[in-house]
């Protein structure tokens, strides 16, 4: 069974992918023969002597062709395990103990041996291939220059590598040693992020490659992923010894000749020691003693740099020798050195009120600071970075990692305490001008932050430091959102009052001024959230409450518009207009009618204004076609509400002119108009009711037609065409026409009507109705014999009225009983 | 919760909760690729009883979180082994050693990597301070070498030793 799944399952053991920048190097991989069968000859090359020879004669050993030999009893059930599960297992054990399995068995031995466990040794002592970690690969490998320059690298590292082995294990671990260079290719000295790191040791793609130790590492690299075993054989040979008989800190007793190569060793020790190599209690032991004597060296060399810097003296600083600080550089990713300048720095020496203060610095520009001074503030620390950078030029890397910490430190522990101080001092001044100047605050900080973190030598990603910024200031951030929307709350509440909606001109309801203003106050609050918004890293959590806010900010807007103006000037006007109709005189009020009129136009200004607004600042925040955004929605129903209101009014205003007109022909048309006593002329005239209506409905039609815009217009002579033509259907039908004298008359007057349709309202669909009148007053005109015809000829009267309402007409012809027979007789529709 | 049927190299059918076998790399790609349908599983090469075995594990780690394998760059001490088992994984892995490798193998075959270290380190707790003869009586392995070879190999892990 077991050999079953041997064969399902021989994946390599940890065997890292190939990297690209190794170029035609290809990692030193164990080639399995198809059958699962082990080719050993390969390492013949890499161990010498008489191991060779007996991996060579592996054939001819018993076990070396697991797959046709293993039993499957138990009793050499270890044996039969993959080789990948073998060395997974050794990959957990001391070096020792390894070499002890590779001494019980000849089958075990060249997995003793296996270039990939040791890959994976080295890897346990810190060092990290780009081949182990793709993601980390990935990041570098996307920028173009930094992968031609390793291209570059490859080529000679492959040349390099190919000249010799000896030399290069002698190089490798000569200081700076692999080790240094490795951890500091991989490893932010403060233990920071790996893209940090990355820049830290690669600095800006822009810069050329680097050479010297960076080629080293490199080449470190290469050689370490090619021939693991040599290279660990090298490192284990020279460092255990000193594990067992530590290196000591008194240079003339040691065996190592200076206080670097000591600082070096210590520092490459730790990471031996991490790598648990040793038996347990050897390890452990060695492993305390070493954290002991690190400790010790580096208070000695602290206390040493600490006498130098007692002056606080910028000046002196700058002239010590930085010997000591060089040193503590190369011990434990040089902690030590870095935290001493936060501690003796001036820029970090704790003032008076406990925060890292300035006040060493004497500048007056540090002390006193005042919302408005901040700008000063920041200026004058911009200088006090720069003599910091003029001083720090020398270390690893040119002072970049110093750099780096200081300026990161600079932030985190003046910047924004002193940032959060002040916003919490400082109460004056109150309402907009605060909100404006504490976001300016925010916004000259956040401005100067990236700009430290773009300094020269300065690795710091601007998202990190921005967050560094961000994180703590949360809660200032978030009073500074709720105090932008309850100010502008506030302000719209004081508005509301102020403003009268009772008495005057329906149009002076609503203060065009009033709504600008308001849409100012809210495009200034919008601008100060927008630097948060702007600003806000993505990994900043509560990014999305600076969304929230300005939508909040555009919905408080729009709901006090529509709520507290729009609305009850509308509701007003419309109660004024309905109050009229009430009154005793019907006729409509043509100035009301301007007045509401001239309300609606102001209404869709302040509609066009919002929708410019969101337009311009909104969008920065929603997507226009996003439906569910609160944005969007309020803005939509805003709209609606308007449109809804204004044709209200407008139905109000035509169920007045309805009434007007409905009245003058109740009141003024004669009963026997249309059947005039013999002894009358009949006159092609209108009637002077006609004429009467005619003239009402112009004077209304005209002062809507100028007065607000088209399709407003439209709406509303559509909507007077069709009541007009149901008000006059109905009143006709209060007469009896005598075909012989009334109908010409009628003619006269539905002619009239005609005319005024076709002059005023200009959409076909409306005139059709008048169309379909003087249709109707041909029925009365006709000779009874062709009346059918023309009744059946539904065409004339689509699509308006049907038969049998146009039947009801006929009915009022004063013949009608005569000539009943005639038209009903042979009606087939009837 | 669905289940999976598992059809072991001795004919048994297992039923098991999908979320609980899933932690197994091969028999979740297995499933994602909609081979399950509805027939079982087959696992041609574990048995009834290692499967069992095998279960109980995930049961009980069934809520762990994926270890994504890249040790955080923020851990500035670097990887360091982990030789301490958790101690419910201690008890569950004392088991004699032909169970004890035929978990290895299926957790190798089943992409099962915590099961697999755990079998690892076990095994390597074994091998620790031991000789090359206690090693061998201890997993029974017969001793191949000549004395003359014996002496070469000594010879060449001297790089090891101390000086």
């Amino acid at each position: 069974m077991a050999t079953t799944v041997t064969s399902e399952r021989s994946t390599e053991f940890e065997a890292p992918a190939v990297p690209a920048r190794l170029g035609g190097i290809r990692p030193y991989a164990r080639s399995v023969a198809p059958e699962g069968q082990t080719s050993y000859t390969r390492y013949a090359g890499q161990v010498t002597g008489t191991i060779a020879a007996l991996l060579k004669a592996g054939a001819r050993l018993p076990f070396s062709s697991r797959t046709t030999t293993a039993p499957s009893s138990a009793t050499t059930a270890f044996l039969a395990l993959p080789d990948d599960v073998h060395l997974r297992i050794l990959a957990h054990l001391p070096v020792s103990d390894i070499l002890n399995v590779g001494a019980a068995c000849s089958h075990l031995l060249p997995l003793a041996y296996d270039p990939r466990l040791y890959r994976t040794l080295l890897y346990r002592m810190g060092f990290k291939l780009y081949a182990e970690r793709p993601g980390f690969y990935a990041r570098v490998s996307d920028r173009p220059l930094l992968r031609r320059t390793q291209q570059r690298r490859a080529v000679r590292l492959a040349a390099l590598a190919a000249a010799g082995t000896d030399a290069l294990v002698d190089r490798l671990l000569a200081p700076p040693s692999l080790v240094l260079l490795l951890r500091h290719l991989f490893k932010w000295p403060a233990g920071g992020r790996a893209d940090r790191a990355l820049i830290t040791a690669y600095g800006d793609p822009d810069v050329p490659p680097p050479s010297g130790p960076m080629l080293m590492a490199d080449l470190a690299l290469a050689y370490l992923d090619r021939e693991p075993l040599v290279v660990f054989q090298a490192v284990y040979r020279q460092l255990r010894p000193s594990c067992l008989h530590p290196p000591t800190a008194d240079p003339g007793a040691a065996n190592l000749a200076s206080e670097v190569a000591l600082a070096l060793r210590l520092d490459q020790l730790r990471w031996f020691l991490r790598g648990d190599l040793l038996p347990a209690d050897i390890g452990d032991a060695a492993l305390r003693a070493n954290t002991a004597r690190t400790l010790a060296f580096e208070s000695r060399h602290l206390r040493a740099l600490a006498l130098a810097y007692r002056s606080a003296d910028l000046a002196a600083m700058r002239t010590v020798p930085q010997y000591h600080a060089d040193i503590l550089q190369l011990v434990h990713d040089g902690r030590a050195g870095l935290q001493f300048w936060v501690q003796y720095h001036p820029l970090f020496a704790p003032g008076p009120d406990g925060l890292p203060g300035l006040h060493a610095l004497r500048d007056p520009a540090l002390t006193d600071l005042t919302l408005t001074t901040w700008p000063t503030f920041l200026d004058a620390l911009a200088g006090h970075i720069r003599d910091f950078h003029d001083l720090v030029t020398v270390g690893l890397n040119d002072g970049r990692t110093t750099l780096t910490f200081v300026t990161a430190e600079v932030v985190t522990r003046l910047v924004v305490p002193a940032l959060r101080a002040l916003v919490a001092r400082e109460s004056r001044p109150t309402g907009a001008e605060r909100l404006a100047l504490i976001a300016d605050v925010f916004h000259r900080s956040l401005a100067w932050i990236d700009a430290a973190a773009a300094l020269p030598r300065v690795a710091l990603l601007p998202d990190y430091v921005r967050l560094a910024l961000f994180t703590p200031c949360t809660d200032l951030i978030r009073t500074q959102l709720v105090a932008e929307r309850q100010y502008v709350e506030r302000q719209y509440e004081a508005r509301r009052v102020a403003h009268p909606t009772a008495g005057g001109d329906f149009s002076q309801f609503i203060s065009l001024e009033l709504a600008l203003d308001m849409l100012h106050l809210n495009k200034a609050a919008l601008a100060r959230v927008a630097v948060f918004w702007i600003q806000a890293p993505a990994a900043w959590a509560p990014r999305d409450e600076i969304l929230a806010c300005a939508e909040t900010l555009f919905v408080l807007l729009v709901r006090h518009l529509a709520t507290h103006h729009l609305r009850p000037a509308f509701t007003a006007a419309i109660a004024r207009l309905t109050a009229g109709a009430a009154a005793a005189d019907p006729a409509v009020d043509l100035a009301q009618l301007d007045q509401f009129l001239a309300l609606v136009h102001v209404a869709d200004l302040i509609v066009q204004m919002v929708e410019v607004y969101h337009k311009q600042e909104m969008l920065a925040f929603v997507d226009e076609y996003d439906f569910l955004s609160a944005v969007n929605q309020e803005k939509r129903s805003f709209e609606t509400g308007i449109d809804d209101q204004a044709a209200a009014g407008l139905d109000r205003v035509i169920d007045r002119l309805m009434d007007q007109v409905a009245h003058l022909l109740r009141t003024t048309q004669r009963p026997d108009a249309f059947t005039p006593p013999a002894d009358r002329t009949t006159s092609v005239q209108p009637t002077p009711t006609c004429q009467r209506v005619l003239a009402c409905l112009s004077c209304c039609t005209s002062a809507v037609t100028g007065a607000t815009d088209k399709h407003v217009v439209d709406v509303f002579l559509g909507e007077v065409a069709l009541r007009l033509f149901n008000v006059l259907s109905e009143h006709l039908k209060r007469f009896r026409v005598d075909p012989e004298t009334g109908a010409v008359q009628l003619m006269a007057d539905l002619n009239a009507y005609h005319g005024w349709a076709t002059r005023t309202l200009r959409n076909p669909d409306a005139v059709r109705y008048f169309d379909v009148l003087k249709e109707v007053g041909n029925l009365y005109l006709v000779t009874p014999q062709h009346l059918r015809s023309l009744l059946l000829d539904g065409s004339r009267f689509e699509p308006v009225l049907r038969v049998e309402e146009a039947y009801e007409f006929v009915i009022l012809r004063t013949d009608y009983a005569r000539i009943k027979g005639m038209v009903e007789d042979r009606c087939a529709f009837m | 919760m669905s289940t999976v049927q598992i059809l072991t190299s001795d004919g048994q059918t297992v039923t098991v909760d999908r979320k609980v076998v899933s932690k197994a790399g091969v028999i979740d790609s297995a499933l994602a690729s909609g081979a399950e349908g509805n027939s079982p599983l087959k696992l041609d090469n574990i048995s009834a009883s290692v499967l069992e075995k095998i279960i109980e594990y995930l049961k009980h780690h069934v809520d762990d979180q994926p270890d994504d394998g890249e040790d955080s760059d923020d851990d500035i001490d670097g990887p360091r082994r982990d030789p301490i088992i958790d101690t419910w994984d201690a008890k569950f892995i004392e088991v004699d050693l032909e169970l004890l490798y035929e978990l290895i193998l299926a957790a190798n075959y089943l992409d099962i990597k915590p099961l697999l270290d755990l079998g690892c380190k076990t095994v390597a707790n074994m091998i620790k301070g031991k000789t090359p003869e206690e090693i061998r009586s201890h997993f029974n392995i017969p001793a191949d070498f000549t004395p003359e070879e014996e002496e070469q190999i000594r010879l060449e892990n001297e790089w090891a030793e101390d000086r």
